[in-house]
């Protein structure tokens, strides 16, 4: 009877379990978390004022060395200081936005794959109409419109990722709602909104993190471009995309201006992919 | 037996019709029958009969639109076309559960198999998480399955094992009314012959009625006490297990016995029935099966026939037979 006991887990614990077995995971979850801690104390390591925004014209564009780790830029500011400062910006925005989008676009796509007809038929329009409008675009047009803050940027992005999860949900929702398990389901009494929650998106899930993931990449790099017309984060105030724009003028002789900054985001976004595949490995029972 | 049996079901001119781009699929064309409880009746018909179109009609699971179904339904005197759909997920899995045809696609392949049981156990009984998982091992032993392999995902499971499991599922809030969908028709057959045993021995224990829906004359001989022989959406023929059985009637029933290899005479050549059901769009105005049927006459090509009474229960419907 113990042994039962032990094995009747519940199902974070389960997925953990097998996500540890994944290296490739566990290291992408490792860098993601370590990125985290950096962002949250980033006000323990560095003083905002004088190592971030504080200019000091001694040191202006300083190779890498012990003091300056990653080097100076045209300002004399510490890059290190400014990329994990930067961090702050380019991670809570785009998670922010892609959550939001994600929540909202899987419940239009539940709803619409899973009740099809007219209201399948609106929310499509909808998405389709948003669809059409380019990322960047539509985020410069509702910045320029509602004014340039974190909330409306978040809003911005958020709003122009729904359309790709809501198409991607309704697509998996479909191919599940015609299959058998759900009929059965619907055979022993369960409510359709048991169906939908415990029976058709627990089988949805894996494009979804992919997607997530995907998402979360394209939209750091969609701050990035929005910080370098002006209409993302605000200078002083660092930004991973705004690091890269403005060190294009000194990329010849300082080129360490341009790799560091983008090292960061490479990173982040190859660990991110790392525990999304291993993430959807874990959540699907038939790869175990 | 007395008059006043007690019916589990009562099917009464069931038509079920599929509107798709203006042409009209007759699925189900006035299915009359009765169940008596602890009885079971057999449906036995080709692919495309109407057999599992039935089926889901008594759970009222016809999608609609398209489908359009008519008739009366009683489930233990009830009318089931009154009640709402609450009252009626109520009733599914509860009063009335189903097997279904396919065991490898029915079950949801992202929840153990003692949680799936579980599940309906909690849907329909007062009882906490931890007491629902408790008896769904129980059903799970139940059914020949180790209770502690109920962590377990389906996929671990093989062919016949997650037929059982999804016998335990709809046997978990002890039905009055089981049907079943050719439970053993993806199974090799000794499975076959041990699952259908099953069905039998827990049929008898909890005292209740089945609908057997298969095209396996030999199941049906196995475990049914009545049978329906279901074509182009009518029972043609209807009668007791020995009626069917041993005084054949009409030419569609004689057809499928004829299918049948014949294990006495090796030499003799299997008779199939030419010929292929009818397109449920263009039913034809007469008999339903009279392009298929030798003895077709006249009569048979332009007007359909009912069933008649030839002898106890036993109920043909064919030109051919009269009244008595």
């Amino acid at each position: 009877m113990e042994n039962s006991d032990f094995r009747q887990r519940s199902m974070f614990a389960e997925t953990w379990k097998r996500l540890k077995k994944n290296k490739g995971a566990m290291i992408g979850l490792v860098i993601v978390v370590i990125l985290f801690l950096l962002a949250l104390f980033a006000g323990v390591i560095f003083d905002y004022d004088t190592d971030v925004i504080g200019q000091n014209y001694n040191e202006l564009l300083q190779e890498p060395s012990w003091k300056h780790p990653f080097g100076t830029d045209e300002m004399g500011r510490d890059l290190l200081a400014r990329i994990i400062y930067g961090s702050r910006a380019s991670l809570f925005i785009s998670f922010a936005a892609v959550c939001l989008a994600a929540v909202v676009g899987c419940f239009f796509g539940a709803i619409s794959g899973y009740f099809g007809g007219a209201v399948d038929s609106i929310i499509m329009r909808v998405t389709d109409m948003l669809l059409a409008i380019p990322e960047t675009l539509f985020a410069i047009t509702l910045v320029a419109a509602l004014g340039t803050s974190t909330f409306t940027l978040i809003i911005a992005l958020a709003i122009s990722n729904i359309p790709i999860f809501c198409r991607l949900l309704r697509s998996s929702v479909m191919t599940q709602r015609g299959s058998e398990h759900i009929e059965a389901a619907r055979a022993i009494g369960a409510k359709t909104s048991t169906i939908i929650m415990d029976h058709i998106l627990p089988n949805c899930i894996a494009p979804v993190l992919v997607q997530f993931t995907l998402s979360i990449a394209v939209t750091i790099l969609t701050i990035s471009g929005l910080s370098f017309l002006g209409l993302g984060v605000a200078p002083p105030k660092p930004e991973w995309g705004a690091l890269l724009s403005s060190s294009r003028s000194y990329m010849r002789e300082h080129t360490y201006l341009t790799i560091f900054p983008g090292l960061a985001i490479m990173t982040t976004i190859l660990s991110l992919n790392l525990l999304g595949d291993g993430l959807r490995d874990a959540l699907d029972p038939r790869l175990r | 037996m007395s008059e006043e049996k007690a019916y589990a079901l009562e099917i009464e001119n069931l038509k079920v019709e599929y509107h798709v781009d203006k042409e009209v699929v007759h699925a189900l064309n006035g299915i009359s029958f009765k169940l008596a409880k602890g009885e079971t009746i057999g449906l036995v018909g080709e692919t495309g009969a109407g057999k599992t179109t039935t089926g889901l009609s008594v759970l009222r699971l016809i999608p609609s639109p398209p489908g359009v179904v008519s008739g009366t339904i009683k489930v233990q005197g009830e009318d089931i076309g009154t009640l709402s759909e609450k009252q009626m997920e109520s009733i599914r899995g509860n009063v009335v559960s189903m097997i279904f045809q396919d065991p490898m696609t029915s079950l949801n392949p992202t929840k153990t198999v003692e949680n799936q049981i579980a599940e309906v156990i909690r849907l329909h009984e007062k009882c906490g998480k931890k007491e629902s998982v408790e008896k769904a091992r129980t059903m799970l032993e139940m059914v020949g399955i180790p209770g502690d392999r109920g962590v377990e995902f389906p996929h671990q499971f093989s062919g016949g094992m997650k037929q059982r499991v999804v016998i335990a599922m709809a046997l978990a809030c002890s039905p009055e009314i089981l049907i079943a969908d050719e439970p053993t028709t993806a199974l090799d057959v000794t499975i076959q012959a041990q699952v259908l045993d099953m069905i039998r021995d827990l049929k008898k224990q909890y005292n209740m009625s089945m609908i057997m829906i298969t095209h396996d004359l030999g199941i049906v001989a196995e475990i049914c006490d009545t049978v329906a022989i279901v074509y182009a959406g009518q029972i043609v023929e209807y009668g007791t297990l020995e009626d069917i059985f041993n005084s054949t009637a009409h030419p569609y029933t004689v057809g499928l016995f004829g299918s049948l290899p014949n294990m006495d005479d090796r030499t003799q050549r299997l008779k199939p029935i030419p010929g292929l059901m009818p397109d449920p769009t263009k039913l034809p105005q007469g008999c339903t099966f009279c392009p298929r049927c030798p003895h077709a006459t006249e009569k048979c090509r332009t007007e359909r026939p009912t069933l008649v009474n030839i002898g106890g229960e036993h109920q043909v419907a064919c030109h051919l037979f009269k009244e008595g």
